[in-house]
C-alpha cells in the first residue's frame, strides 16, 4: 500500500471525521482503492455527508462529474487531488 | 428539458413514435433509464405498444436478475436501447393516444415481508387520477406552466407522479437530470425559467439547508419518502425562501396526502380519499372507490380529512427514504451460503443526528464480513447494508424460538469481535 502524502491525510481525516469511521485511522486507507461499494464501502448518503463536510472545510461546492460520482469519488487519491484543483480556482 | 434544450409536445411524441417503433414485441418491459426524459419517452412508448411496465424496488443486480425471472418473457429496458433518440426524424404522429382507464399499466414493486418483492398494479386510470388529484391540491391546474427539477428515481412511485405523470397530466415542463450534490440541483433550478418546483427528499434537503448556497426563486418545494423534521423544513424554507410542502404516500396507494409542516404536524387526505381503522391494521379507502389498501403505518385521525401518522409496523423500516422489512433482509442473509443464522435490525440511536443505518448478527464461522457483505450487496439495496455487521457464535434465542430485540441489542454493544462496514479488515476497509 502506498504512503499517503500530507495532503491525503488530511482528507482521510475528514471521511473518518464526517462518517463516524472511528475505528479507522488514515493509514488504514489504501490511497487507490475505491471509497464506495467494494472498498471502503462508502454509499449515497455519505457521499452527501462529504459533499456537507468537503464545502465546510474547503469552501467550494462538490458537483457531480457523472451520475455516479465515479470519478471523483473513485479513491482517495482522486478525492484529494479534485479537492486540491477546486482550492486553487 | 432534455440536454440543455427544451423538447416541445410535438417533439415528444415524435421521439415516442420513433421508441414504439423500435420495442420488442414482448409483453412487459422492466424499465431501467436513468435518463428521466427518456424513461418518459420508453414509458409512454409501452403504454401505447401494450407492454405493461415493471418497476424494480432498487436498482441492485439480484433484485432485477430476479424479476427477470419472475416474468421470463420481459425485457431490459435501459437508456442504450433509446440511443440515437436525438436523430428520430419527424413522422407522422397524429394517430389516437388516448388509453382505456382500467388497462393495467405498471406494477411498482416493494420489498414485502416474505421476501419476494410485492407487486402493486396500477391501471391507467388509477395513475391519472391520482395526478390529478396532486395537480388540484397544488394548484398547478391554475396559472402559466411550472418547471421542474427532481431528485427522485422515476422508477420510486413517488418519481414516478411527480416527475412522469405531472409532465403526462398538469402540464409541467421537468428537468431530465437526477442532479445528486447540491450544487448540480441548484444548476439544475437555474437551467429553467418559468415557475420552478424541486420534488426531493429529506436527505437531499438536509445538504440544501447548508448555508452559503445561491437559491434561485422557487414557487415550492416538494418533499416525500420520509418524514421532514419541523427543525429541518423551517431552515430549507430560510434558506431558499419557498415554502416546503410534503406528500405522504407509499407505492400501494400512491400519493395520499399532504401537509405544509412548517404550519401544521397533521396531514390532509388528497381529494375524496379516506382512512379508516380495520381490525388489523389501517385502510386506505380510495375516492375511486375500488378496494381497500392496506397500510404499513399506525394513524391517529383528526377527522374525515386530517390525520397524524403514530409510526411503522415495527417490520418496515425507512432508511433514507428507501422503505424495507427487517424480515425479507433477515431472509436475504440467511440464503447466503456459508451463514448459517443471522438478523437485521434497527438500533435505537444514531451517532451525531445522521441518518440511521440497520445493524445485523451473523453465525457464519467459514466466513469473514467481507465476503458476506460483498454477497449482501448483490440481493439488497446499498442504504440496508448493515453497520455494523457482527459475527457471533449463536442468536440469542428464547425458550419459545424468539430473539427478543433488548437480548440482540445487547449483544449488538458487547464487546468482542465486531467489524464494522467501514472497518480496516485485510487493510482494505471492508468487503
Amino acid at each position: 500500500m502506498a504512503e499517503l502524502t500530507e495532503a491525503q491525510i488530511e482528507v482521510a481525516e475528514l471521511i473518518i471525521e464526517a462518517l463516524n469511521l472511528d475505528d479507522l485511522t488514515p493509514q488504514d486507507i489504501d490511497p487507490d482503492a475505491a471509497l464506495f461499494r467494494e472498498g471502503l464501502g462508502l454509499d449515497s448518503i455519505d457521499a452527501l455527508e462529504l459533499a456537507m463536510a468537503i464545502s465546510r472545510k474547503y469552501g467550494f461546492q462538490l458537483r457531480s462529474d457523472d451520475p455516479n460520482n465515479s470519478t471523483i469519488f473513485s479513491s482517495l487519491r482522486a478525492l484529494t487531488a479534485y479537492i486540491e484543483s477546486q482550492r486553487m480556482t | 428539458m432534455w440536454q440543455g434544450v427544451p423538447v416541445s409536445r410535438a417533439r415528444f411524441r415524435e421521439h415516442v413514435a420513433w421508441a414504439c417503433e423500435r420495442l420488442p414485441q414482448r409483453p412487459e418491459a422492466i424499465l431501467l433509464c436513468e435518463d428521466r426524459y427518456r424513461f418518459l419517452v420508453a414509458f409512454t412508448a409501452c403504454l401505447l405498444r401494450q407492454q405493461v411496465v415493471l418497476l424494480p424496488p432498487n436498482r441492485s443486480p439480484g433484485e432485477i436478475d430476479s424479476l427477470s425471472q419472475r416474468y421470463p418473457e420481459s425485457y431490459r429496458l435501459d437508456d442504450s436501447l433509446l440511443d440515437g433518440l436525438a436523430s428520430a426524424g419527424s413522422t407522422d404522429v397524429t394517430g389516437d393516444w388516448r388509453l382505456p382507464a382500467d388497462r393495467r399499466v405498471a406494477l411498482v414493486f416493494t420489498s414485502g415481508s416474505t421476501g419476494v418483492p410485492r407487486a402493486n398494479p396500477k391501471t391507467w386510470g388509477e395513475l391519472v387520477a391520482g395526478a390529478r388529484r396532486v395537480r388540484a391540491r397544488l394548484g398547478l391546474d391554475k396559472g402559466p406552466a411550472r418547471q421542474m427539477v427532481a431528485t427522485v428515481p422515476p422508477q420510486h412511485m413517488f418519481g414516478l407522479e411527480m416527475s412522469i405523470l405531472l409532465p403526462l397530466q398538469a402540464g409541467v415542463t421537468v428537468h431530465a437530470g437526477r442532479p445528486f450534490f447540491p450544487q448540480d440541483i441548484l444548476d439544475a433550478l437555474k437551467e429553467l425559467d418559468g415557475p420552478r418546483i424541486l420534488v426531493t427528499t429529506p436527505l437531499h434537503l438536509k445538504a440544501l439547508a447548508e448555508p452559503g448556497l445561491a437559491w434561485p426563486a422557487l414557487e415550492f418545494i416538494l418533499s416525500a419518502t420520509a418524514p421532514l423534521s419541523r427543525e429541518l423544513a423551517c431552515q430549507v424554507v430560510a434558506a431558499s425562501g419557498a415554502p416546503v410542502r410534503e406528500i405522504f404516500g407509499c407505492s400501494e396507494a400512491g400519493a395520499m396526502a399532504t401537509r405544509e409542516i412548517a404550519r401544521e404536524t397533521a396531514w390532509t387526505l388528497l381529494g375524496e380519499h379516506r382512512l379508516r381503522a380495520g381490525e388489523d391494521g389501517f385502510y386506505l379507502y380510495p375516492e375511486e372507490g375500488s378496494d381497500p389498501i392496506r397500510l404499513a403505518d399506525r394513524f391517529r385521525c383528526l377527522d374525515a380529512r386530517r390525520f397524524v401518522v403514530l409510526g411503522r409496523d415495527t417490520d418496515m423500516v425507512n432508511i433514507a427514504g428507501k422503505r424495507g422489512s427487517l424480515g425479507d433482509l433477515t431472509g436475504k442473509l440467511r440464503a447466503i451460503p456459508g451463514v448459517e443464522d443471522g438478523v437485521f435490525l434497527l438500533p435505537d440511536h444514531s451517532p451525531g443526528g445522521r441518518e440511521p443505518r440497520l445493524a445485523a448478527l451473523v453465525v457464519a464461522p467459514d466466513l469473514d464480513t467481507r465476503s458476506i457483505l460483498k454477497a449482501l450487496a448483490r440481493e439488497i439495496d446499498e442504504v440496508f447494508l448493515p453497520r455494523p455487521l457482527k459475527r457471533v457464535d449463536r442468536l440469542p434465542y428464547t425458550e419459545t424460538g424468539k430473539l427478543p430485540r433488548a437480548a440482540l441489542l445487547a449483544m449488538l454493544d458487547a464487546e468482542g469481535p465486531s467489524v464494522a462496514p467501514a472497518s480496516a479488515a485485510g487493510g482494505h476497509g471492508r468487503a
